[in-house]
């Protein structure tokens, strides 16, 4: 009855009504009942007092038979309004008397002597039958039986019964209108508070402001002023929270910003200096060298002249890979296109590993440092097939459209998810860091899922903003 | 002869017939004055306060019977002693004298015997004019077969009796 689907003052008016219900129904029914059983016994009582006292003025009477005494005295009992008969039935005396009676007395008052079955009285809900003996010096002389109606009584009660469900009525209906109100202004701050919670739930999941919502209100000292009290100071820390963590948001921005230019500033710095070391060596040593060796050239000192001069040749070739791998010229000089064709060609040759090259025909025109990245990791991603991935053939793919670059590397290898396991992936983590820095991704799938040599399939896309890319010049 | 016989017959059958039904109403009558008699004791109260009353009777016929009577109707009363009188000699000791209406002419000298001796005695008369003359209750033919009575105050208060006042309300006449 009072479940939990219904409101508080839905439950609460409920809980008013049985309760008070209950205990009207109890005090009124115990008040109506003690009310019947106390006037019937008044009744009872001065019915009692009535016989008692007519009695014993009537025992000469009795005694000398005198009817007409008898009589009158029966008369006096219609001061009872509610009489309705009474009788003087002759005991032991002296002289010859009838039943004396007044009103309608029943013919069969043996049955009135057994309904009284030797007591004092009788009583049921219409009527009361009352005895009282007839005694002299010890001597049962007659009985007197008065009967009294109780269905006058019984419409009292009943007017009574009226009267009291009416007021009962009034008093439930103005009492359920007051304690409504008292519970109203009980629920309805309650209500408020809902709708209030409600709006800022519904601000949290918009990811709205919670700044300008109505606050409720707080001058009341009850339970639903503290629960305001409370309601507000949980929405000021929800709101001082918020304020901090925005700051630490923005905060934290900047320093993975900082974070970020410093790492690149720091690439552009390694770059330039590997350039310029680059530089030096192949200019200042390979030349030097190459003097060097016309200079034995000229000594003519037979065989070992020939030995020397191989061994200067070598000498030329391992400072010009190693100024290549500081930097490769061609990126600088011809673009990202033939550096990138010639460092597979160079991979094919060194590590043995056959390659196939699909190349845009017209070098794109990038930032130096967007193509110096991009060369970056595709050197990267080869150094990678040609540690972990065993494979026998490596295929490359460069796309360069107007919105985005395209950079795919497939072998058929060991699978990317082996490798992986093998060591910390490092070299995938600069990869990111130089990505990131274009707003690029990196993506690797299995190219035969599932079986025992899946290979890899990285694929590179860095988008492109229009002004930076004009495909149709070389890059110079 | 036929006739006297029939005669004869039919006056004995008469006499046979009457003379039980007078017989049975002087009974009732007798036993009717004894219970009035009986009642008057009850509702009286003698100076001494006697353990038992004695009860004397006046007369041959009527108070004869009614004496009979009276120790049967007397219940819830002490013990009642019957005395029968011839004259009025003799009323020492008696409580209640019952004077029957034959006797009604020693009436006066019972009474100034009674007042000489100064004797608590309770006179009860058969006859109307008892109470008028100075005795204490007379019963009266109130007809229809009933039976009333009068009572002389006065001559219960020389006497030195009590009578009950619901006594008194219902005597017919008080004196």
């Amino acid at each position: 009855m009072l479940s939990r689907r219904d409101s508080l003052l839905q439950r609460l008016t409920k809980a008013y009504r049985v309760l008070l219900a209950g205990v009207l129904l109890l005090v009124g029914s115990a008040g109506l009942g003690y009310f019947l059983i106390s006037e019937r016994d008044d009744i009872a009582q001065s019915t009692h007092v009535a016989a008692t006292m007519l009695a014993t003025q009537s025992t000469a009477a009795l005694m000398f038979g005198d009817v007409q005494v008898l009589r009158e005295n029966l008369g006096t009992l219609k001061e009872i309004e509610t009489l309705r008969w009474a009788a003087i039935v002759p005991g032991a005396v002296n002289v010859p008397l009838p039943v004396v009676g007044f009103g309608p007395v029943p013919e069969n008052l043996a049955s009135v002597r057994d309904r009284l079955a030797g007591g004092r009285e009788a009583r049921s809900v219409t009527d009361l039958i009352v005895r009282a003996p007839i005694v002299h010096h010890g001597v049962e002389r007659g009985q007197l039986y008065v009967a009294v109606s109780l269905r006058e009584e019984l419409v009292d009660f009943a007017e009574v019964c009226a009267l009291a469900l009416l007021a009962l009525a009034i008093a439930f209906l103005l009492g359920e209108r007051l304690f409504s109100r008292i519970v109203h202004s009980i629920v309805a701050p309650l209500g408020e508070l809902i709708d209030l919670t409600t709006m800022v739930a519904g601000q949290a999941k918009a990811q709205a402001s919670l700044e300008n919502l109505p606050r409720p209100a707080t001058e009341f000292d009850d339970e639903v002023g503290q629960l305001a009290i409370a309601f507000n100071e949980m929405l000021d820390s929800i709101l001082r929270r918020d304020a901090l963590m925005r700051d630490q948001a923005g905060s934290l921005e900047r320093m993975v910003e900082d974070l970020r230019s410093l790492s690149a500033r720091m690439r552009a710095v390694r770059e330039e200096e590997r350039t310029r070391i680059s530089h030096e060596i192949h200019d200042e040593l390979g030349q030097r060298l190459t003097a060097l060796k016309y200079a034995v050239a000229r000594l003519d000192v037979g065989q070992a002249a020939d030995d020397l001069t191989a061994q200067i040749d070598e000498l030329i070739r391992t400072v010009r890979v190693i100024s290549w791998e500081l930097r490769p010229s061609v990126l600088d000089s011809l673009g990202l296109v033939a550096a990138m064709d010639w460092q597979a060609r160079d991979f094919s040759r060194r590590i043995g590993i056959r390659c196939g090259v699909d190349l845009p025909d017209d070098e794109p025109k990038l930032p130096a440092e967007m193509a110096t990245d991009l060369f970056r990791v595709f050197q990267e991603l080869l150094t990678n097939v040609s540690r972990h991935a065993q494979a026998s053939r490596v295929d490359i793919i460069l796309e360069v459209t107007e919105t985005a670059i395209h950079l795919e590397v497939k072998d058929d290898g060991r699978g990317m998810q082996q490798r992986e396991q093998d060591r910390p992936a490092l070299g995938l983590l600069g990869i990111r860091e130089r990505l990131e820095r274009w707003g690029g991704s990196m993506d690797s799938v299995p190219v035969h899922p599932g079986s025992a040599r899946p290979g890899t399939d990285v694929r590179i896309m860095i988008p492109l903003r229009s002004q930076e890319v004009q495909p149709m010049e070389p890059m110079q | 002869m036929q006739w006297h016989v029939r005669l004869s017959l039919l006056i004995l059958m008469t006499g046979a017939f009457v003379a039980p039904a007078s017989a049975a109403d002087s009974a009732a009558e007798a036993r009717l004055k004894a219970g009035f008699v009986a009642n008057f004791l009850q509702f009286t109260t003698w100076s001494d306060a006697p353990a038992r009353i004695t009860a004397c009777g006046l007369g041959q016929g009527r108070a004869s019977d009614t004496l009979d009577y009276l120790a049967k109707a007397a219940k819830g009363l002490p013990e009642i002693s019957i005395r029968r009188l011839r004259s009025q000699e003799g009323l020492e000791g008696c409580h209640l004298l019952f004077i029957e209406s034959e006797q009604s002419q020693v009436l006066p000298s019972v009474l100034s015997v009674a007042a000489a001796s100064r004797l608590p005695l309770l006179v009860v008369t058969d006859f109307e004019s008892g109470a008028p003359l100075g005795a204490t209750i007379s019963l009266v033919a109130t007809g229809g077969g009933r039976l009333g009575f009068d009572v002389n105050l006065t001559a219960a208060r020389s006497a030195g009796l009590g009578l009950s006042t619901r006594l008194l309300q219902l005597a017919r006449r008080v004196y």
